[in-house]
């Protein structure tokens, strides 16, 4: 059994991955973290199918940050089928990726996303972002009990 | 009845006439006072020669020598003279009268004026004879044929001298003499079920050679016979030639995909340009400040140097990207004019330049018009051409920039002119091309993108822009916008 996840972070680049997870222990947020590599490992997770089949589905994540650019399935595809699944459809998404393209950004609302950030290239003002989103998502924002 | 009869000669427009076998008039009607202009008066006392032209008269006498033989005249198409010596046509008919009381004979003379038939008649020959001139001296090859045999009946010169045939070939020839065989049953079926009033044609001049044409047809009545006027234009250049541009449009048109693929492929490169390339530059500037953090203590100060070089030069790569891909997307970006309000719009830019600590550059903005463009976008082209102005003038121990705008022939021209570094006019057209950069990075810092963004900006507007300058002189860059149209 996995430990419960309160952040659920949807990231195939590696380096990456140890960035987020990196700034988000320096803003002491990193209780309960998962990572998983792409958007197949994600919707299996979220929807407790394949490997995560005996996970338990009522336990939720407070916050799922998501890649948009990943192999198979893209974040766009994972966002669209969370926002369209009763199960899940509560659950607040962020896009984290490089992408500034408009084409991106409009796509990420439609299909429902909580939040758009383009990841700063600056480390410092990476970790700032991160760290940003983790204090509000996690602390400040209130979530369905 | 005589009274009658008497009656009906009198109000004939016909001239209706009576002389003796001398030749003097004894009678003459309303419609002969009419036709000859001599009144009944006048008339008694002539002799009938009077309204015979002289180089007629013989002839006229042995006619009228014929008459009083018994002979009866009818329908004679001949010429009379008027008082007014007016030539008439005239159809005449004329029979002997005998007079059994004095047994005399006498010659009753009916004519009809056939002046205005005659006159059509001369205008029809030579109407005919102006149709064979035309028909002869056309300068496309015209031929008439005959409908059922499809014989030759006549042809044109132009026909003689482009099928190479003389007219007397031709016309031993039937029009399916001058066709590839391959067409012949296909002429035949036209000819007999669907005469079309035009057509095209592959045609056989006698050396053999195939000529297009295109076909003009008429039915005609040619000397009794059903036949087809013909005009046949030569239309091979014209077919090579539309030949050409079919080519040509289809070489245009596979062109535009080849376009079509390389922008759809440009975009999919600068989208993967935004995420690929920041990732490990990211990584990178992410590791090393890891490594700055977590390993300060061993790190000497050279280390944390050599560190610090690689965070800046992946910050200026960070840069160079991010303006690279402004510029791009820059071209695909649709623009929406409005009415913008140029002064409100500098003083907006102005205000925000001014926030950077240590600004010290004194700005004079004087009238500036409007225009009708893309607010957002012409606000970026301010800011890059402000930008440049403050960064390569600052250095001067009173930098002054001076913005301002004129009308010109049509369009409207904006200037923004500095005191500062200036630049060599031989390098004037390497100015606004992308990374281009006519400065060292340790004099001035820069991607060398932002005139290039301005130019592409302005162009897309249909503007121009262009820059003066002496090194250490100051620069002023100009640009153009259409005259605001509401």
């Amino acid at each position: 059994m996995e430990p419960k996840a309160d952040i659920l972070l949807v990231e195939d680049n590696a380096s990456d991955a140890e960035l987020t997870i990196r700034a988000l222990k320096k803003s002491n947020l990193i209780s309960n973290l998962l990572h998983l590599q792409n958007g197949e490992q994600a919707l299996n997770y979220l929807f407790a199918e394949g490997e995560y089949e005996d996970r338990n589905i009522n336990e939720i994540p407070k916050v799922i940050l998501l890649d948009l650019k990943m192999p198979k399935i893209d974040g766009l595809e994972v966002l669209r089928q969370i926002k369209s699944d009763m199960r899940t459809n509560f659950i607040p998404v962020v896009l984290l990726t490089s992408s500034e393209e408009e084409k991106d950004i409009m796509n990420g609302y439609k299909f429902g996303v909580n939040s758009y950030v383009v990841k700063p290239v600056d480390f410092q003002n990476f970790v700032k972002a991160i760290s940003d989103i983790g204090i509000y998502w996690l602390l400040l924002n209130q979530h369905p009990k | 009845m005589r009274n009658y009869l008497a009656t009906v000669v009198e109000q004939s427009d016909n001239a209706i006439y009576i002389h003796d076998s001398k030749g003097k008039i004894i009678f003459w009607n309303k419609g002969a006072e009419k036709m000859y202009g001599y009144s009944e008066q006048e008339a008694l006392k002539m002799k009938v020669e009077t309204i015979i032209p002289e180089y007629i008269r013989q002839e006229m006498e042995a006619i009228m020598h014929k008459v009083l033989n018994g002979e009866k005249i009818e329908n004679l198409d001949t010429k009379k003279i008027s008082k007014n010596g007016k030539l008439i046509d005239v159809s005449l008919s004329a029979s002997v009268l005998h007079e059994t009381e004095n047994d005399t004979c006498s010659i009753a003379v009916t004519e009809t004026d056939i002046t205005d038939r005659k006159i059509a008649e001369v205008q029809m020959i030579k109407s005919e004879t102006r149709f064979k001139d035309l028909f002869q001296n056309a300068p496309y090859p015209m031929w008439v044929y005959d409908l059922k045999t499809l014989e030759f009946l006549e042809v044109n010169q132009t026909a003689i001298s482009t099928y190479g045939y003389s007219r007397e070939e031709f016309l031993s020839m039937t029009i399916g003499d001058i066709r590839p065989t391959d067409d012949i049953p296909r002429l035949i079926d036209d000819v007999q079920n669907r005469p079309q009033p035009t057509g095209l044609w592959l045609h056989q001049l006698k050396n053999g050679q195939l000529i297009d044409v295109e076909i003009t047809s008429h039915l005609v009545d040619f000397q009794g016979r059903k036949g087809s006027l013909v005009i046949a234009i030569n239309i091979t250049e014209r077919k090579k030639v539309e030949e050409k541009v079919r080519l040509l449009n289809a070489e245009l048109k596979t062109n535009i995909q080849l376009l079509e693929t390389t922008n759809s492929e440009l975009e999919s490169f600068s989208y993967s340009v935004s995420h690929d390339l920041r990732a490990p530059l990211r990584a990178m500037n992410g590791y090393s400040k890891m490594l700055e953090e977590d390993y300060a203590a061993v790190i000497d100060s050279e280390g944390k140097r050599l560190l610090g070089n690689i965070q800046s030069n992946a910050a200026k790569m960070g840069m160079l990207i991010d303006d690279l891909l402004t510029f791009s997307r820059l071209g695909r970006k649709e623009i929406q004019k409005s009415l913008i309000n140029n002064k409100a719009l500098v003083d907006d830019v102005v205000s925000e330049i001014k926030n950077v600590p240590g600004f010290c550059v004194e700005i004079n903005i004087a009238r500036l018009r409007d225009s009708y463009a893309d607010q957002g976008l012409i606000r970026q082209a301010w800011l890059n051409l402000l930008s440049n102005a403050v960064k390569y003038s600052a250095k001067k121990e009173k930098p002054v920039i001076e913005i301002g705008s004129a009308k010109l022939e049509n369009e409207i021209m904006y200037f923004i002119k500095d005191n500062g570094a200036g630049f060599n006019m031989k390098y004037a057209d390497k100015l606004f091309g992308v990374f281009q950069r006519l400065h060292n990075p340790n004099e001035f810092e820069g991607t060398g993108i932002g005139l290039a963004i301005v130019q592409r900006i302005i162009n897309k507007h249909g503007g121009r822009v262009w820059a003066e300058s002496k090194v250490d002189e100051g620069a002023t860059f100009y640009f153009t916008l259409p005259e605001c149209k509401k």
